[in-house]
């Protein structure tokens, strides 16, 4: 009887010796899943692994030796020269495109020692010199004076700043700062002081003035006001240690915010909650100056509370407006560069650590002895910006006189313009004495 | 501000005022006819206003 039919349990296990099994009698096929294990596949001839391996029959990761040939990785040819491109090419590679490295840092080794010319037209948004419209804003020059008892109305005080406290009586003077401030190295701050003891609390006025010709720059760009400010830890008294400063923009013609601008407004504006510590507060115009402006300024405020002690007090230093959307590192300029751009509006003969109220001859005039009416003239170091109004001062001080012979005699100034001016003495100068005087010009806003 | 004793001031040559001298915040100064000069300015306010005058000169 013929076997028709074996099923597989009828096979015991090894009972059929590999070797009785004539080539291609077992079709792929009628191999289940499992049906031969790995100890019963040995030496098989590479002639009959045919065919294509069915996906999931052999991991990647049982490649667990060898090398796999270049050919089976992409088409062309390998070398050390081209590299396996994502499309299964060996490709050569391409130049490196600057837009391309979009992190990381370039060493300085791969910069050439001469950098190639580069047009200033194309060095845009570079931080330069000349940036800080403010003048004096690290409050270097104090050519008045260093101390200052207000109580109504507009004064100067550090150059190129006024205050005007309404009715409050208050003190504001030149400080030392004596502890750094982080990136900002000043010597010298104002510090704004309500009196001890004083009880009125109006406001307190704190402001400079550009003359119209440096606004016109600003138009079409937004400005960026920075300043650093602290308070006294306990003793200042302004609601919520609030101290608020602004750029505000005007149409008018050199004028100045104690009258107010035309068509004045704030452009930027921020109350600031000042700390013991120095802090650098900044803020942007939220918008371009318009092209119709032709006045920038800065104005500010404290207010006060109940009755000030010894220290209802706040110090500001370091301010700068600069056309940029962002605030930068605060400008240094050098104390003579800053004392002559103080000059242009105020500029005194006396030496910088006198004030102008006081006589000294650091480089005032002299007359040399003559008899009659006697003139003389004085010219000032830069332009001013407007025809100055001058005082003379004679050797006790007093205003409107010079020392002539012992005696304080009347002197007065029939010309003064931007550059210099024209004084004569009354009676003349004796034959057997000298006159001496010395003067400062005002020309603020 | 505080203005007294506002007079003008002649130029020799000219005969024309060129200056005003006045008394400003206790101050005895010389203030040209400058209407860019901030205290020129605040004296022709005070004139208008009638507040002070201004003597001719010598």
């Amino acid at each position: 009887m013929a076997i028709t039919k074996i099923v597989r349990q009828g096979i015991a296990d090894d009972a059929i010796d590999g070797t009785k099994i004539a080539d291609d009698v077992i079709n792929s096929e009628h191999i289940v899943d499992a049906g031969v294990d790995s100890a019963h596949i040995n030496d098989v001839a590479a002639s009959k692994l045919t065919g294509t391996i069915a996906s999931g029959r052999l991991s990647a990761a049982n490649l667990g030796s060898g090398t796999v040939p270049t050919a089976r990785l992409g088409s062309g040819t390998a070398n050390n020269a081209v590299f396996l491109r994502g499309d299964n090419t060996w490709a050569a590679a391409g130049s490196t495109s600057a837009s391309d490295l979009t992190s990381g840092t370039l060493a300085d080794a791969r910069f050439p020692s001469t950098l190639p010319a580069i047009s200033g037209a194309n060095l845009t948004g570079i931080v330069s010199q000349g940036r800080n419209l403010i003048i004096n804003g690290g409050m270097d020059v104090w050519q008045r004076a260093t101390s200052f008892a207000l109580t109504n109305g507009k004064a100067y005080t550090a150059d190129r700043f006024w205050l005007n406290p309404q009715s409050v009586a208050s003190t504001h003077s030149r400080q030392a700062v004596t502890s750094p401030i982080a990136g900002m190295a000043s010597q010298y701050c104002l510090r704004i002081q309500r009196n001890i003891n004083v009880s009125a609390t109006g406001l307190i006025y704190f402001a400079t003035d550009l003359e119209s010709t440096n606004a016109f720059a600003c138009r079409g760009r937004k400005l960026t006001l920075s300043f650093y400010a602290r308070k006294h830890a306990t003793g200042y008294t302004a609601t919520s240690d609030l101290f608020s400063l602004g750029i505000v923009s005007g149409k008018g013609t050199d004028q100045t915010l104690v009258n107010g601008y035309t068509s004045g407004s704030y452009v930027a504006n921020q109350s600031n909650t000042l700390t013991s510590s120095w802090q650098r507060f900044t803020v942007t115009t939220s918008s371009v100056i318009a092209d119709d402006i032709t006045q920038i300024g800065l104005q500010g405020t404290r207010t006060s509370v109940g009755t000030a002690g010894t220290n209802d007090y706040m110090e500001i230093t370091g301010i700068q407006v600069e056309i940029s959307d962002a605030a930068t590192d605060f400008e240094h300029r050098s104390y003579g560069e800053e004392l002559a751009l103080c000059q242009r509006y105020f500029f005194k003969t006396q030496p910088q650590s006198v004030a102008a109220d006081t006589w000294s001859w650091g480089g005032g005039l002299t007359i040399a002895p003559n008899t009659g009416n006697r003139q003389t003239g004085g010219t000032f170091p830069v332009t001013m910006r407007a025809s100055a109004t001058v005082t003379v001062l004679s050797t006790d001080s007093s205003t409107g006189k010079v020392y002539r012979s012992g005696s304080h005699v009347a002197a007065s100034i029939p010309d003064s313009g931007e550059n210099g001016f024209r004084l004569s003495v009354s009676g003349g100068v004796s034959t057997s004495a000298d006159a001496a005087m010395c003067f400062y010009a005002d020309a603020e806003l | 501000m505080i203005i007294t004793n506002a007079k003008y001031l002649k130029h020799n040559v000219t005969d024309q005022n060129t200056a005003v001298q006045a008394t400003i915040n206790g101050v005895e100064c010389s203030v040209p006819l400058d209407e860019n000069n901030r205290h020129y300015a605040e004296i022709l306010k005070q004139v208008a206003d009638g507040d002070i005058t201004i003597a001719e000169a010598d």
